[in-house]
């Protein structure tokens, strides 16, 4: 068989080798499957190494006291620990609660470790569909969620509602449908993430009282620059945004005008930069990237104005408009993605990750894809 | 309304849903992210179907989703993944699960170390058995680059393979 007929039966053979999809157009497969490897292997919440068959399996990077500790006849004499493979700071805590986490998005509290899920009238406005986008974010005065939801006609919109899921409506109504918002620091407006009438995707800031939308940024196609993930900048008056590609970190005002290249390019010290978020005084920055000195994607501080080289800290992606506590202090984002890049076999990859700015000390602190800080000791993490 | 929508998008989710994880697969190389990219993908197009006129349209319209899926995962996860292998290079581990990448098929190794379009053009024209045209339809560039695009590829596959399995 030639080379040509080799590839054509190599496709099909892998390609049939696919399981067949449940017809079920929404993101809850992969949790399901998650939460039932976790539940045969006992604890939801617990943090262990399991030797299996000769192998094994890492639930996650840190260990505790409640883990289940394999006999030593079934571990392996050279077995890694997840931090050596990965992890570049060795100070990573774990204080995930030890009772399951809900299934839906929930509210954490630090300091006591309650888990509280999110009322029903919000939980059940939810867009279904699993967005790398981010689905939350908390007015600045912590009393109103902005989420995205599903609208009149079916599309992913922004709704609002109040933290208790009263007051609930949809803000947006966009033609093809509406992510990622973000709160203005004076709580009137939301920017978001949407299309508009075009086939690029675009800024946009919604004003909540009135609902009418204005398109901030405006790429034409195609769209190698498609702005991601919206932040106000503290004084309101522009966005930062990640351009497409991660291609670097701009800001834009909202009032119009071309966007300025902050980091990336080189610029800042940054070769490659996105998810920038800033601190809420605005003279730090963190972003997902590369260094000029460094290569690899990993995640630094920097200052705003880019006076000095970034300084690299733990974590991975988080949610732009609330990775930083109120208090300037944490940043919240998620832990190393370890089982998708296919390091660690690891049914439990998704977790959520505080760091310490000034210290780069880590905490696993629950389990969920993102989340946002609501006040500076409470977490709303979606799953 | 919103009845008709849902049952319209079923529809097309029940009769499509497959074959697009399949092409995610394909170009991806993970069965996981696949599944999310099929998802993702719906998620993406739900909005616009009912702008669609024909079904034929519905489907190359989710076939560029699902690409555009799976290339925005590569882009976004391109440093990601070089620290990481970097990082695993060094700590080898000889029994990995869930890695169809690192599936002993000389091949299909190969296949994932083309260049993204390289690998779009192979699996368009190889799996999904589409025209030169419609290939650089999808890619949204000429059929000469299509051409080129697809003898770099075979070219390097042919290599490739070839001296693997003369090692």
């Amino acid at each position: 068989m030639n080379l040509d007929q080799n590839l054509r039966t190599m496709l099909r053979e892998r390609a049939e080798g696919v399981a067949a999809t449940p017809v079920v157009p929404d993101g809850t497969v992969r949790r399901v499957r998650m939460r039932k490897a976790l539940s045969a292997g006992g604890a939801l919440a617990v943090v262990a190494a399991v030797a299996v068959a000769g192998t094994f399996a890492v639930r996650s990077a840190v260990t505790t006291d409640a883990a289940p500790v394999p006999p030593a006849g079934e571990r392996g004499a050279e077995e890694p620990k997840v931090r050596d493979l990965v992890v570049p700071n060795p100070n990573f805590r774990d204080m995930t609660p030890a009772v399951p986490a809900p299934e839906v998005p929930y509210v954490i509290d630090l300091t006591t470790r309650e888990m509280t899920p999110l009322p029903d009238a919000i939980v059940g406005s939810l867009a279904t569909g699993r967005f790398d986008a981010a689905r939350f974010a908390a007015s600045p005065d912590g009393a109103s969620l902005a989420f995205v939801g599903e609208g009149d006609d079916g599309s992913p919109q922004i709704f609002i509602a109040g933290i208790d899921g009263t007051g609930l409506r949809q803000v947006t109504h966009d033609p093809t449908g509406a992510t990622s918002p973000a709160w203005s620091p004076d709580g009137t407006k939301i920017a978001y993430e949407g299309y508009g009438s075009g086939d690029v995707r675009s800024l946009f800031v919604v004003d909540v009282a009135t609902g009418k939308s204005r398109q901030i940024t405006h790429d034409s196609p195609p769209c190698r620059l498609c702005p991601l993930g919206p932040q106000f900048t503290p004084d309101g008056s522009a966005l930062l945004y990640t351009g497409g590609s991660y291609s670097g970190v701009r800001s834009v005002p909202i009032a119009g005008g071309k966007s300025t290249l902050l980091f990336g390019k080189r610029r800042g010290g940054m070769t490659d930069a996105g998810e920038a978020s800033l601190s809420p005084d605005g003279s730090l920055v963190t972003m997902m990237g590369s260094a000029v000195f460094s290569g690899g994607a990993l995640r630094f501080v920097a200052n705003a104005d880019g006076t000095e080289l970034p300084r690299q800290i733990p974590g991975r992606a988080s949610i732009p408009a609330g990775t930083w506590s109120p208090d300037g202090t944490q940043i919240v984002c998620r832990a190393y993605d370890f089982a998708r890049e296919g390091i660690i076999p690891d049914p439990a990859r998704d977790s959520i990750l505080v760091v310490d700015v000034a210290t780069g000390e880590a905490s696993i602190v629950a389990e969920g894809r993102l989340a946002i800080w609501l006040d500076d000791h409470t977490l709303l993490v979606d799953v | 309304m919103r009845q008709r929508w849902r049952a319209e998008l079923g529809e097309f989710y029940a009769t499509q849903a497959d074959s697009a994880k399949r092409l995610a697969y394909l170009l991806t190389g993970d069965k996981e992210l696949a599944e999310d990219i099929t998802q993702d993908a719906f998620v993406k197009i739900a909005g616009r179907l009912g702008g669609l006129r024909n079904r034929n349209a519905s489907v190359a319209y989710l076939r560029q989703t699902v690409m555009n899926l799976s290339r925005s995962y590569f882009r976004r996860k391109r440093v990601e993944r070089t620290y990481l292998q970097r990082e695993a290079s060094m700590h080898r581990m000889e029994t990995v699960e869930g890695r169809d990448v690192l599936v002993a098929d000389g091949l299909w190794n190969e296949l994932h170390r083309l260049a993204y379009r390289q690998r779009c053009v192979v699996v368009l024209r190889y799996y999904e058995d589409l025209s030169e045209q419609q290939t650089a339809d999808l890619l949204g560039c000429s059929v000469g680059a299509v051409k080129a695009l697809t003898n770099r590829a075979m070219e390097q596959l042919r290599a490739n393979v070839g001296s693997e399995a003369r090692s």
